[in-house]
């Protein structure tokens, strides 16, 4: 089932907590709103549940619609969905089984499966989200991961077309939501339920969402696939938020954009940025050279390297007291016997630039490969 | 050290190293030229560094200082030249400098406190009415739509709220009693009327006492129970977790609770007003030496149907008022442990004090009828 929000706006009071927000989710995929505490994406994600109203008619067209329904006045059970919390909400004086079995329990007689059809869906359940044998425990006898599992198999026991997950792995440890995020992708392909997930972490966002809809302030900010908002960010705020990135202070003139000493070739004419711009370099972007060779660099020196991990992580502060943040492989580093202190040349191998205007909702924007091959 | 101060080129050239005293006199130079550039501060002012051979965190804070009231009445300052240890030390406290001036907060006046109270207080308002309208349908109109209350809460919440609570209803009835006699004894005896000490108590106990002191008792036992209970749920979505399986919160827990407690609590002060009597009796009959059958006698000259009456369907009202109440503040609550327990504080102080206003109206009405 397909979800469309059209123009939903909330107000909590005088704080606007979604602007104008439009929105669609196709049949069976799995899509992540994306930001910052604050964005409103968990209001948007309880608006959807029918757990919170939008403001009423704020636009002649203002409508949810799951499957060209219009869901509005329809409540949480009839729309359908299952909703998981960030922090579980299972209820505590019943076992696991009993907090499967809760919602096909007290539904009404005629709506109400058999005792025996009751207890082969919870095992269906506990086999789907790996948790058989612990049917009997209660809630604060399982671990963090353990619970949010259950909270997924009382969710899904209504069958629900859509299936809202907030935040579902913000309370557990980052070893724990690696795993589990990985299975709800593969559960959700096996059961093709409609899915929208909540979440503040780009990484959990980026490696599981089919669909990424990045929100900042109450309003949309972009909506893409993975590779789309990591690598074409349709704003300053989207670049900024998906993952480390070294800002300057430029200006872009006739085919060329200025920041800190360099000049680098900018041909992108048909852009309308000109005059003041922001300069936006991914730290893997960065390359370090221990000598000049030649091509538009700035003159830095290595403040401090953290070598663990997959990438060399090296910060850098250059002649005119700019801080940057450099990734580069451990291959290059051990050929390059960096240590603090070390005088290097650095140079950014794509950069990315806004035109510095807070104001404007959509400033141009415009990328730019320097042309040489490293 | 020296510091060169140039006025006329809005510019402050420091050399040497920078301590306590200079970052002092750089601070009170700066504030001077604020001061009486503040109507002119199109051209920044320049603090030149580039011969300053050593700075310490003393200078640092006077520069931090000289910075914010710069940025304060909208002078722009440059730091130039900055290199070496002193660069370093500058990119140490540049995100202080680039902090924003903390704004201090605008002094909320007298008439907006009253308007805000008053705006605050109609939204709860509201909100209690709309909750209200929920309670009575779910509870007293549903039934006839053949949406069943559930029978096992009630059960559950009777057993919980009503039975549980009879020994301590019995006995703080009971030493209430115990104590009205013995007050009331020491004034009646001095006419000799000790026997009246029974119709006194069997009286006060009906009309007064029992309702209002069960009343109190289940407010601070069930009323923040309730208020507790719902406020838990609530900050742990689990009423959000209800919601989204579909159950109407009112419906499922609200309705339960409101029977359960109409129900309990005036059989609780029906037991009350026997407890109390029966404390008095005692100190009738151990203390103030008045033959019982006496004491029978004049109890069952005083006692009238009508006050059972009145003194029962208060206690109905005061029922509805502590679920009610409990109800309202524990899904109103917000924030975490701490909310639930401001939620359940104020419940309890609601309850007694909507117990005891609504008790004086009944008197009062009573009385001018």
């Amino acid at each position: 089932m397909s979800i469309e929000v059209h123009h939903v706006s909330k107000h909590f009071g005088t704080y606007t907590a979604l602007h104008d927000v439009c929105l669609t989710v196709p049949t069976g995929q799995l899509v992540a709103l994306l930001g910052p505490s604050g964005s409103g994406k968990t209001t948007l994600l309880r608006i959807i549940a029918g757990l919170e109203p939008a403001d009423p008619a704020p636009h002649p067209e203002g409508a949810i619609y799951f499957h060209s329904r219009d869901v509005a006045g329809i409540n949480a059970r009839d729309r359908q969905v299952g909703f998981v919390f960030q922090h579980y909400a299972l209820f505590r004086h019943m076992t696991v089984f009993e907090n499967i079995a809760f919602g096909l329990r007290v539904r009404r007689r005629r709506d109400r499966p058999s005792r025996s059809e009751i207890r082969s869906r919870v095992q269906e359940l506990l086999e789907l989200v790996q948790l058989e044998g612990l049917a009997q425990r209660f809630p604060n006898q399982l671990s963090g991961g353990q619970r949010q599992r259950v909270a997924l198999a009382r969710a899904l026991a209504g069958e629900p077309k859509v299936l809202l997950l907030d935040e579902p792995f913000g309370a557990l440890d980052a070893k724990v939501r690696k795993e589990l995020r990985t299975w709800l992708r593969n559960l959700q392909k096996d059961l093709h339920v409609t899915t929208l997930f909540v979440t503040h972490d780009q990484d959990e966002a980026l490696e599981v969402a089919d669909q990424i809809v990045v929100m900042n302030h109450g309003r949309i900010e972009q909506i893409g696939t993975p590779d789309q908002v990591f690598h074409h960010p349709a704003s300053e705020f989207v670049m900024r938020f998906l993952g480390d990135v070294n800002t300057f202070h430029g200006r872009v003139n006739r085919g060329t954009v200025q920041f800190s000493s360099l000049e680098l070739p900018f041909p992108h004419e048909r852009q309308q940025i000109a005059g003041e711009a922001r300069v936006f370099v991914r730290p893997y972007d960065v390359t370090i050279d221990t000598k000049s060779n030649g091509l538009p660099c700035l003159e830095a020196r290595v403040v401090r390297i953290h070598s663990a991990g997959p990438l060399v992580r090296v910060e850098l502060v250059t002649s005119t007291q700019q801080h940057l943040i450099s990734e580069i492989s451990q291959e290059r580093f051990a050929t390059m016997q960096l240590e603090p202190e070390s005088r290097v040349f650095v140079r950014p191998r794509h950069i990315r630039v806004f035109a510095s205007e807070p104001e404007v909702q959509n400033p141009p924007t415009a990328e730019a490969t320097t042309h040489s091959a490293n | 050290m020296s510091t060169d101060i140039d006025l006329i080129q809005g510019r402050i050239s420091c050399a040497g190293s920078l301590s306590e005293p200079e970052g002092r006199a750089l601070f009170q130079t700066l504030e001077k030229w604020v001061q009486s550039h503040s109507s002119s501060s199109d051209r920044p002012m320049i603090v030149d560094l580039q011969q300053v051979t050593q700075i310490d965190s003393m200078a640092g804070a006077w520069l931090l200082r000289a910075m914010e009231l710069a940025k304060k009445s909208g002078v722009e300052v440059q730091l130039q030249g900055m290199q070496g240890q002193t660069g370093e030390f500058l990119n140490l406290i540049a995100p202080l400098i680039e902090r924003p001036v903390p704004q201090p907060a605008r002094p909320v006046g007298f008439f907006e406190q009253i308007g805000q109270t008053a705006m605050d207080g109609l939204t709860e308002f509201k909100e209690a009415i709309g909750l209200l309208i929920e309670v009575i349908y779910w509870t007293l109109l549903a039934p006839f739509e053949k949406k069943r209350p559930r029978w096992n809460a009630i059960l559950d919440e009777i057993f919980e709220m009503g039975v549980r609570a009879i020994p301590i209803v019995v006995l703080i009835n009971y030493l209430l009693g115990l104590i009205i006699s013995l007050m009331s004894a020491a004034q009646l005896r001095q006419f000799g009327a000790d026997r009246y000490v029974a119709d006194l108590v069997v009286i006060a106990f009906t009309r007064e006492l029992a309702p209002i002191m069960t009343a109190i008792v289940i407010a601070a036992r069930s009323g923040a129970a309730i208020a507790a209970e719902l406020a838990t749920m609530k900050v742990q979505e689990e009423v959000d977790a209800l919601k989204s399986m579909g159950f109407e919160v009112t419906h499922f827990l609200i309705s339960p609770k409101m029977t359960a407690l109409t129900i309990a609590l005036p059989c609780l002060t029906f037991l009350a007003m026997i407890a109390g009597v029966g404390g008095g009796a005692h100190v009738g009959k151990f203390l103030l030496d008045i033959n019982m059958s006496i004491w029978i006698e004049q109890t069952l000259g005083s006692f009238v149907i009508s006050d059972l009456f009145l003194g029962l369907s208060k206690s109905i009202l005061f029922a509805v008022i502590i679920a009610f109440v409990g109800c309202h503040n524990g899904l109103r609550v917000q924030g975490g442990a701490r909310g639930v327990g401001l939620s359940t504080t104020r419940a309890v102080v609601m309850d007694i004090l909507l117990i005891i206003c609504t008790d004086l109206v009944f008197t009062a009405f009573d009385y001018v009828m």
